[in-house]
């Protein structure tokens, strides 16, 4: 008995050492989190219910997620082999166009906001990279699986990727973007970009 | 004389609540034997993330084992273990210079484009003019618990399915989980209806079909089929679904189609109305709806053969 629960000790000793990442929540979770977090309070605050701080609360919304989210790497990747051929204005454009397309669908789901949480699972980093899985638990119980990839960028962890249930969003987008580029054109693309953040929800 | 028919009268209500326990357990016993062949539900299901406990749990059966060992070895295997649970990795990193996505981001060929294009448009309607308006009137009448009760029940059917192709897959501990579950929710679970299983053992739901273990076999998903109806699926999933038919208990079950159709109805309702909103989310969020959602199919199956 003795022998055995000193193994276990021994083996959690070297499980610890070995892997802090792991076993600990890592600075890239806790960026995830302090956004969140303060995503879940600003839906929740009750003073900024009212319609008329509609715009004033999707833009703090938005300042929130602009802390942690790296644009420039989410289009870089979207449009992966047409990002360098294009000019550094084209550039600027997208991911201009591009965040707005990626914020307007976070502002719906914000809306449709009716209770449940975020559970973060793990975290797990390699070199620059890193993964936090982490659930979303929808007030009726439904889980949904959402895995945030980030690299580390002048010290701090930014976001570049979300997975939800399994499927990336810039490979989705990705997808998109390349069906349209072989089809058509880069205007044709910003031109349907900007109709569709035009048209609104 | 009186007390006697106090007496009486609290019998029989004990009766009543025992004859509800009796009912049950005679359902929980007609149901199991029919069960065994069962369906695979297509609902998200949280697969049992392999927690760090998990792995230190194998590493220590393996270190109890085997005696001369060194225990300064075993760290080692979590590990690896760690390691292959980085499946992505590789990708990412080649991700800087693109060499891949030459051939597009189309993981899956698309011969049949302009047919399913056609169908997408047809399911679309389908989904806003019939589903969407059905789900909505079935929540103004069974309240959520009920929707989630019910839920659970079909996912509880879905049981043969799920552990056969564990088995099939070689995945030892799922198929022992999903046999834990399915005996715990059967019994405890009344039927089925409560997941007691994951609400109180914390035994999670793992999501295992033939389309994932034909994948795993090295089968690739050959074209994009977008089926009336059925929706998004491929050349592998289609052969998949065909074979876990089955494993359906409604496949064994010597019901009139009406009510099967009934059943599949109900079941699809159900889950329509615990989800409703996610179909809408990802086509306001698409320039090409029809090419995210021919994307989001085929990376979501990928990432559930990966699992």
């Amino acid at each position: 008995m003795s022998l055995k629960s000193n193994r276990w000790l021994i083996l959690f000793v070297f499980l610890f050492l070995a892997f802090p990442s792991v076993v600990m929540a890592g600075e890239a979770t806790d960026r995830i989190k302090a956004v969140s977090d303060k995503i879940f309070s600003i839906i929740s605050d009750q003073t900024l219910q009212a319609p008329e701080m509609k715009v004033k609360k999707e833009q703090m919304i938005m300042d929130a997620v602009d802390g942690a989210f790296n644009w420039e790497e989410f289009s870089r990747r979207a449009l992966a082999k047409h990002w360098s051929k294009r000019t550094e204005s084209e550039k600027k454009e997208f991911i201009s166009l591009f965040k707005q397309l990626i914020k307007r669908t976070y502002m719906e789901k914000s809306g449709q906001y009716s209770g449940g949480k975020v559970e973060f699972l793990e975290e797990k980093i390699d070199g620059e990279y890193g993964v936090v899985k982490s659930q979303l638990v929808s007030s009726t119980g439904t889980r949904t699986p959402v895995d945030y990839r980030l690299m580390k960028k002048d010290g701090a962890w930014w976001v570049y990727d979300v997975y939800i249930e399994g499927v990336s969003l810039v490979s989705n987008y990705r997808s998109q973007f390349n069906d349209i580029l072989i089809k058509s054109s880069f205007d044709d693309l910003i031109k349907r970009l900007n109709e569709k953040i035009q048209k609104g929800v | 004389m009186k007390r006697s028919k106090k007496g009486c009268r609290e019998q029989i209500k004990k009766m009543k609540k025992f004859r509800l326990l009796i009912v049950f357990y005679i359902t929980c016993l007609v149901f199991c034997p029919g069960l065994l062949f069962a369906e695979s539900t297509n609902d998200t299901l949280v697969r049992v993330p392999e927690s760090d406990s998990q792995i230190a749990d194998k590493v220590l059966k393996q270190a109890s084992q085997p005696d001369s060992q060194s225990v300064e070895e075993q760290p080692v295997t979590p590990a690896n273990g760690g390691l292959d649970e980085f499946p992505d990795y590789s990708e990412e990193d080649e991700y800087p210079d693109y060499s891949e996505s030459d051939e597009g981001s189309a993981i899956i060929s698309d011969p049949l484009e302009p047919i399913n294009r056609a169908f997408f448009v047809f399911n679309d309607k389908l989904y806003f003019w019939f589903l969407k308006p059905a789900a909505r009137g079935y929540s103004a009448v069974a309240p959520a618990p009920v929707r989630k009760g019910i839920k659970n029940f079909f996912s509880n059917l879905g049981f043969p399915v799920r552990f056969v192709n564990c088995l099939l897959q070689a995945k030892f501990s799922a198929a022992g989980y999903e046999f834990e579950r399915f005996y715990i929710n059967s019994t405890l679970g009344l039927a089925g209806f409560i997941d007691m299983a994951d609400r109180e053992f914390g035994v999670k739901a793992v999501d295992e079909d033939f389309g994932q273990t034909l994948g795993l076999y090295g089968l690739g998903h050959g074209f994009y089929i977008n089926w009336p109806v059925l929706g998004p699926s491929s050349a592998l999933d289609t052969l998949g679904l065909a074979g876990d038919y089955f494993l359906e208990p409604a496949y064994h079950m010597d019901l009139e189609f009406e009510y099967k159709a009934g059943l599949k109805g109900l079941k699809t309702i159900n889950s329509t109305s615990l989800t409703s909103g996610d179909y809408e989310t990802l086509k306001n969020s698409a320039l090409d709806p029809y090419v995210a959602f021919r994307d989001a199919y085929i990376q979501y199956r990928q990432s559930k053969i990966k699992e």
